[in-house]
């Protein structure tokens, strides 16, 4: 049962899907026969502790992995099955990525970084300009377009990110992590433009997180314990919440506050 | 991604690292002199080889000499089939007078100059030009002059002076033209040969015997060139059948029986070829006709080149040996690179870059520095080219030189320059192709690692 009614057909479909890693002569079970169905236009948060599993879950379903079993379908197409070929061109027409080191071009500035999706489409270099200039825009970037990462915060550093995740408006954007390095503040503000940016275009959002804080913001969060999905639950995203947010951010500004002697 | 982009993004990922990328030009811009350099030596050791023979002789030239073979007689059925070969533009018999008693040129009042005319010369007509012959003065003989009554001749531009003149004793009977010194004007003749009507007299050899006389018209005189004959300097030069005629009525006036068995053809022929290329196979040709005794600068021409061409492979082989060590480093260096930008690649895949771009920025970057050590290189080797020849040339300077012959030590011609940065660039792209291997394999999930 869902908080948002989305449409019953699944954009990621997650079958039996299972990942084995070899070390030596030991086997590591990352994840142990997952099955899950993400609808269009979610917002999904997987959680878990360290070393759960969450990371693993999400490079299979932006095809990064092969999985040792099962298969994940996105559009009703098994990516499990694609060439390194077709993942790319599929990566590059339907998916986003937010990572949690920003991983932004360090001899590039901000507008470059968020033309490159466009630019491995062929997108025209003025077409591209005037789309990551209103991505960075969207961000609350206009006045950062010519810095280079090493000239900007990490928390400006990963809304460059996510104007690149969100420039070729993707189906789909998955983020690991994406504030593990930000503090709370940034954090709430990273969260809440990337809620923002997919419901404006309908897009379906998996995040990965240990913090439930941040799971918060999901309409739906899924709980994975040593490569097994144990909990799937709906949830009422912090983002449609104004009230609860503006006590969280407050609780969390005070709490710095005392941290500072 | 449009080419213009992948240009971009391998340009600004070899000047994010400059001095790696200028160090490794460095390398391919050695390699490229090193190849480039002994190739023009060696081009202009064949310029110069060529420039020598030419000065001995001309080189599309072949002279048959059939004295003495009595199996084939090089007559004018045979000059017919010598004309027939492919790659031979003119060819024509030669033909001396042959008259046992005394041959003299007259000129003036009552034949008061005379010259001994041992050197006269039959040859057709239309080869003239076509051999080579320039004139000086006047015009060139042609196939129309043939036949005429005064017969027609060309003179050399000496043969006017080599007349003595019989009121005057030695040594004033000649016109000193020898003793004039360089750059001064030449004395006058004692007639001026175009404007003169000659007597050509032929002596009978027995005491009996009526001398036989013909008017000659001197139409021009040609350019003295030692190269293309005596004849151009002290003779004078009618064409063959003039030749032939004048030689038939002295035998019929002196009844001179021809000695059936002799050889009837000519001693002697010249064949003129298209081009240099053609002088071997005409050459071949003419032998299997039969006519084994010919003269050509062709062999000599061979060994020189072949000898120019040993001298190249060896100093190329030196370039090539250098060209390996460039390309090692374009090789190192962009394995660095591929290492380096691991990450760079992943998020690159990540993001949804395909791997046919990936590898051709790694190849086109490796391109890039072939391509741009080869143009360097081959600024640098005009530059060193042209210092060669400065200094080549005070060296000449000093010792005795033939007027307007400059050699030059290093010839760079455009299709040399072009074969350098072509070869630089393929050595890059060579270069690059393991490297560039090496990063399409690079996985995605580099881009999550943290390091
Ligand atoms: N390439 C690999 N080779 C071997 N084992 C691996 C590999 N990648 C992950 N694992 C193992 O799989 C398990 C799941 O790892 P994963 O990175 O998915 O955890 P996670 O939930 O993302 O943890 P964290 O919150 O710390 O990022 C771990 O036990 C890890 O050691
Ligand atoms: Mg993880």
């Amino acid at each position: 049962m869902d908080i948002r009614t989305p449409p019953r057909e699944a954009i990621i479909s997650v079958q039996n899907l299972s990942k084995i890693y070899k070390v030596g002569s030991e086997r590591v079970v990352a994840l142990d026969n997952i099955n899950l169905d993400i609808y269009t236009g979610q917002v999904l948060c997987i959680v878990g502790t360290s070393g759960s599993g969450k990371s693993t879950l999400l490079n299979q379903l932006a095809g990064l992995e092969k999985p040792t079993h099962g298969r994940v379908l996105i559009g009703g197409r098994n990516i499990s099955a694609f060439t390194e070929d077709q993942l790319a061109k599929f990566r590059q027409r339907y998916i986003g990525f937010v990572f949690q080191s920003y991983n932004l071009m360090p001899a590039m500035t901000a507008l470059e970084n968020v033309q490159l999706p466009l630019m491995f489409r062929g997108v025209p270099k003025r077409a591209r300009i005037k789309a990551a200039k209103k991505a960075l825009k969207e961000v609350g970037l206009a006045d950062r377009m010519h810095h280079k990462p090493s000239q900007m915060s990490g928390g400006q550093q990963q809304r460059v990110g996510i104007a690149r995740a969100f420039v070729a408006t993707p189906k789909i954007v998955f983020a690991d992590e994406p504030t593990g390095n930000l503090d709370t503040r940034t954090t709430i503000e990273v969260m809440r433009m990337m809620v923002r940016l997919s419901r404006e275009n309908n897009q379906t959002l998996v995040i990965v997180t240990h913090d439930q804080e941040i799971a918060a913001y999901a309409d739906r969060i899924v709980t994975i314990r040593d490569g097994v999905l144990i909990e799937d639950k709906p949830n009422q995203s912090l983002a449609d919440r104004p009230e609860d947010e503006q006590a969280l951010l407050e609780q969390a500004l005070s709490s710095e506050h005392k941290a500072e002697p | 991604m449009k080419i213009s982009d992948l240009l971009g993004t391998c340009l600004r990922n070899l000047t994010r690292r400059k001095l790696r990328t200028i160090l490794t030009v460095i390398g391919v811009v050695v390699g490229t002199c090193f190849i480039v350099l002994p190739i023009s030596l060696g081009i202009a050791i064949s310029v110069n080889n060529q420039k020598m023979l030419e000065q001995w002789g001309d080189l599309t030239l072949i002279e048959i000499n059939n004295y003495g073979n009595t199996e084939t007689p090089l007559d004018d059925a045979a000059i017919d089939s010598i004309r027939a070969i492919p790659g031979v533009e003119v060819v024509t018999p030669i033909m001396q007078m042959q008259v046992q008693g005394e041959v003299k040129m007259f000129a003036g009042r009552k034949n008061r100059y005379q010259w001994y005319a041992w050197n006269v010369v039959g040859m057709s007509a239309e080869a003239l030009e076509k051999l080579g012959y320039t004139t000086s003065e006047g015009r060139m003989l042609t196939p129309d002059d043939v036949g005429s009554k005064k017969i027609r001749v060309m003179f050399g531009d000496r043969t006017a002076y080599d007349f003595e003149d019989t009121k005057k004793r030695w040594p004033n009977n000649m016109v000193d033209y020898w003793s004039v010194g360089e750059g001064e004007e030449l004395p006058d003749p004692f007639f001026d040969p175009l404007e003169t009507e000659l007597t050509y007299q032929l002596s009978p050899a027995r005491e009996n015997g009526k001398p036989v006389t013909f008017q000659l018209e001197v139409v021009g005189i040609f350019k003295g060139d030692y190269r293309r004959g005596y004849e151009t300097v002290y003779g004078a030069v009618m064409d063959i059948e003039d030749l032939k005629r004048i030689q038939q009525e002295y035998e019929k006036a002196n009844n001179i029986k021809k000695d059936k068995t002799a050889n009837k053809g000519y001693e002697t022929a010249k064949v003129k070829c298209v081009s240099m290329d053609h002088v071997a196979e005409v050459e071949e040709a003419i032998h299997a006709l039969g006519f084994v005794n010919t003269y050509s600068m062709e062999q000599e021409r061979q060994n020189m080149q072949e000898s120019a061409r040993q001298i190249q492979l060896i100093l190329g082989f030196i370039g090539g040996v250098v060209m390996i060590a460039s390309a090692v480093s374009i090789m190192n260096t962009m394995y660095t690179a591929v290492i380096e930008r691991t990450k760079e690649i992943g998020i690159m895949k990540v993001l949804g870059c395909e791997l046919f771009h990936i590898r051709a920025i790694f190849l086109i970057e490796a391109g890039l520095i072939g391509f741009i050590g080869g143009v360097v290189g081959d600024v640098i080797s005009f530059v060193g080219s042209y210092i060669l020849n400065l200094v080549g040339s005070t060296i000449q300077d000093g010792g005795a030189m033939v007027e307007g012959y400059t050699t030059q030590m290093s010839i760079i011609p455009p299709w040399l320059a072009v074969t350098g940065i072509a070869f630089a660039t393929l050595v890059g792209l060579v270069s690059g192709v393991y490297p560039a291997h090496r990063a399409v394999q690079v996985s995605a999930l580099e881009a999550i690692r943290t390091e």
